[in-house]
């Protein structure tokens, strides 16, 4: 690398070309040593040390050979040079050598660098290393078109004076004993001198043999060699490295789904207990929430949503019992007298049920035991299936088993009778559940509810005064109920002596307005209820949601009006506590009427063949009152503020929310409308976006979605694709 | 954030003068958008109240911005 003894190899080498006479390489080889020791420098492709020629004409042997073995093997150029480089330095010692005139590889190949610019280096330390021999000799020699044949990788130029025998030999492993320095001189002269036309009959052959195409730059510019080997190489090792992280991702996301699920799915429940200022639900919770993991662990890797739903139904009507126990407490003094009643009650039903119909009768005995016996299991039930959301729903699921039971016999019985009336009876009975399932529940549920539930709470007057005595009015007012309508149950009235008559008669009034449609179930129902509750039940085993709804609402109203001219003013502050029937520690003790409420609710409980349907039906009647669970807005504000939170941001809060929720929703409609659409679609609220500012050229909505929304919601929006060309969600063509 | 914005598509649907259907996937979208807005909200909110040094955000602080976020939210 000196630039001296650069210098001093040109001048060498000029000198040589020069002055000497072509000879052969053994007689350079004496004179070699001198210039070869002088420039000797680090040869690309030989590292020789100081050593000489004879190293070097070994080593240009031997990185022949060394290229032909590594053509043939076909290893890469870079491999053949150090292979080379290597095979020079292990070869010390050197027979004769060619490389006598001081030109060291380097300054050779120096040289041929300027003449064949465009060969590839590998080329030229072949050359290089050939050359620097027969250069000295290159001017000496004549030049001889060379004939270029192919071995292996290599391209070697014969020339044309050299025996094409001995190219045979040149197979041989054995390159030095076959070849005659001679020939490698004049190779590389030929080289050198017809740098041109060897680039373009090595061009030509090139062509040809597709791997010396490999290594020479001249290659490169004419004919694009592809390594296909490498190529797969790189290829497969690229696929397979593909498919490790594609797995190893895959479990993790499959992991993290689960986890997520799991972890969503327990604050889901959390969260069902904590919504609608359901305090007491959430001291209990803790069993619920464990029988609830364990009975409805979601493995699905992403939480869906109809498991969701039904996991809050679970978790929701769980809260119940709890609530119910703790109701059940407070009124154990009423234990004894509701029991004393039911007893009586009992035997009035199945005399009750004589009269109606044989073919009845065992069905409501049936139905009667199996409620009782169910009362408890229904207590669970419709507490499984009560939604935290509302009460009422959750009452009416409650409700609708035992109701199933009896609605069943009822409906069987008064198959004849208003069977329209029953349904409307039904829907309303559900509706008012909290109203007056109370009573109607608690007899029911005597076991387990029917405590706390004061069976009657239209009879205001009755209900002034001991439970016991509005239990009595209600058993007295569905009886009379009863008697207005039950076209059957003519001697049930009779059979129902034990009640109070003088409170029935009051209640007939009441009743005969409301009780004309209850009067069939009522027949059939042996335990003796209001109207309402027998409504209420019917509705239940109907399953007529939407029809219910309409149906209940104007059942309430009436009833409402009426219970509101008779009874005392409690009435209209039970619809209003209807919504708010889930706040037992606050009401239950002070009023009789709150006690039939919770009683209410919990025999809603029972009847719990349906309580999607109750649901959908709760919403119907007063509740524009939308807005997000406390719970969550506080949640979701607090986590983005990041700082303290006061509590009295609250209703503010959602003030706020509600404005906000005005304006999106008239701003979608807008647009929905504008579109010609029916459904709010994606775009509509992509476009929100765009408007707001939110979505711009930088932020595509994607990000946002993957910003904030959650797991199952991401792959509504984004498609994800999987291996075996799935798409989620499924593409629709 | 975790917890499903329950009752979302219940009270647009109560909102919307005329009878619209909402799409699940137009549910996230919406449930998008509040969590911007909220988040945004919060943002602001938070702001005003290091405005008046407190490390707590209170009502009056939300209600100053409130008006501001409001109009932001009209597109």
């Amino acid at each position: 690398m000196d630039p001296t003894e650069d210098l001093s190899a040109r001048v060498l080498l000029k000198h040589i070309l020069s002055t000497e006479t072509p000879r052969t390489p053994i007689t350079r080889s004496a004179s070699k040593p001198q210039s070869s020791s002088a420039t000797r420098t680090s040869n690309r492709l030989s590292r020789n040390d100081a050593g000489a020629q004879t190293p070097q004409d070994i080593l240009r042997r031997s990185l022949r050979h060394k290229i032909r073995e590594s053509i043939t093997r076909q290893s890469l150029p870079a491999t053949k040079r150090r292979t080379t480089s290597v095979v020079l330095r292990k070869l010390p010692s050197s027979t004769s050598m060619l490389f006598d005139d001081g030109d060291t590889p380097r300054h050779i190949l120096k040289n041929i660098m300027l003449t064949e610019p465009v060969k590839s280096p590998v080329v030229h330390e072949k050359a290089a290393s050939e050359e620097p021999q027969p250069s000295s000799s290159a001017s000496s020699i004549t030049r001889k078109r060379p004939r270029a044949f192919r071995v292996g990788l290599a391209l070697i130029y014969w020339p044309e004076w050299a025996p094409i025998e001995a190219l045979n030999r040149e197979g041989d492993r054995n390159l030095n004993e076959t070849i005659s320095p001679e020939f490698n001189v004049t190779l590389f002269e030929n080289r050198l001198k017809d740098g041109k036309d060897v680039e373009e009959n090595e061009e030509s052959i090139r062509d040809h043999s597709s791997l010396s195409l490999s290594s020479s730059t001249s290659l490169s510019l004419k004919t694009p060699f592809v390594d296909v080997r490498t190529e797969k190489k790189g290829l497969q090792r690229r696929v397979s490295n593909r498919r490790k992280i594609s797995e190893e991702e895959f479990g993790a996301a499959v992991n993290k789904r689960q986890m997520a699920g799991v972890s969503s799915f327990v604050q889901l429940e959390r969260g069902l207990s904590e919504t609608e200022d359901f305090t007491l639900g959430q001291s209990k919770l803790s069993e619920p929430d464990i029988t609830a993991d364990i009975l409805q662990c979601d493995t699905a890797l992403y939480a869906r949503p109809d498991a969701m739903t039904s996991s809050f139904s679970f978790v929701a009507s769980q809260d119940k019992p709890t609530v119910l126990a703790s109701q059940f407490q407070k009124q154990m003094e009423q234990e004894e007298q509701m029991e004393a009643e039911q007893s009586k009650l009992g035997t009035e039903k199945s005399t009750y049920s004589f009269p109606t119909e044989e073919g009845a009768e065992p069905q409501n005995e049936k139905c009667f035991s199996q409620s009782e016996k169910d009362a408890d299991a229904a207590e669970f039930q419709k507490e499984k299936e009560k939604s935290t959301a509302d009460g009422r729903l959750e009452d009416a699921a409650a409700m609708s088993e035992e109701e199933e039971c009896i609605a069943e016999s009822q409906t069987s019985v008064s198959n004849d009778t208003a069977e329209s009336e029953e349904e409307e009876n039904g829907v309303e009975a559900e509706k008012e559940q909290q109203e007056q399932d109370l009573e109607h529940i608690g007899q029911r549920a005597r076991r387990s509810e029917g405590r706390l539930i004061m069976p009657v709470k239209e009879a205001g007057e009755d209900l002034a005064d001991t439970t016991e005595a509005g239990w009595s009015d209600g058993k007295s007012k569905a009886h009379s109920s009863l008697e207005m309508e039950s076209r059957e149950s003519g001697q049930l009235r009779v059979g129902i002596p034990d009640l109070a008559e003088s409170s029935t008669q009051r209640l007939k009034d009441a009743c005969s307005t409301e009780g004309e449609p209850d009067a069939d179930e009522e027949n059939s129902f042996n335990l003796p209820e209001r109207t309402h509750d027998i409504e209420e039940s019917r509705h239940r085993s109907d399953h007529s949601p939407e029809e219910a709804a309409q149906q209940e609402e104007e059942w309430e109203d009436e009833e409402d009006e009426e219970e509101s001219d008779e009874i005392s003013s409690k009435t209209p502050a039970f619809v209003r506590q209807k919504m708010n029937f889930f706040q037992p520690d606050a009401q239950a003790s002070p009023s009789v009427f709150k006690n039939i409420q919770a009683s209410s609710s919990t025999g809603e409980a029972f009847s719990a063949p349906k309580p999607k349907q109750v649901r959908q039906r709760r919403k119907g009647p007063a509740k524009k009152e939308a807005s997000l669970p406390k719970s969550y807005l506080m949640g979701v504000f607090k986590h983005f503020a990041k700082t303290n939170v006061s509590a009295d941001v609250y209703p503010v809060l959602q003030d706020i929310m509600d404005k906000y929720f005005d304006r999106l929703a008239v701003d979608l409609e807008t647009y929905a409308v504008h579109a010609k659409r029916k459904t709010i679609e994606v775009e509509d609220a992509e476009l929100l976006l765009k408007r707001q500012g939110h979505v711009n050229d930088k932020v595509p909505v994607e990000v946002l979605i993957e910003k904030y929304l959650r797991m199952d919601q991401r792959k509504l929006l984004i498609p994800i694709a999987t291996s075996g060309n799935v798409v989620i969600p499924k593409t629709r063509r | 954030m975790l917890k499903k914005a329950t009752k979302l598509k219940y009270i647009i649907k109560t909102k919307t003068k005329s009878n619209i259907n909402v799409r699940p996937t137009s549910e996230a979208m919406i449930e998008l958008l509040t969590l911007v807005f909220l988040s945004s909200l919060a943002e602001e909110a938070k702001a005003k109240a290091f405005e008046e040094k407190s490390a707590t955000i209170r009502a009056q602080h939300l209600r100053a911005v409130s008006k501001k976020m409001l109009k932001k939210s009209r597109g």
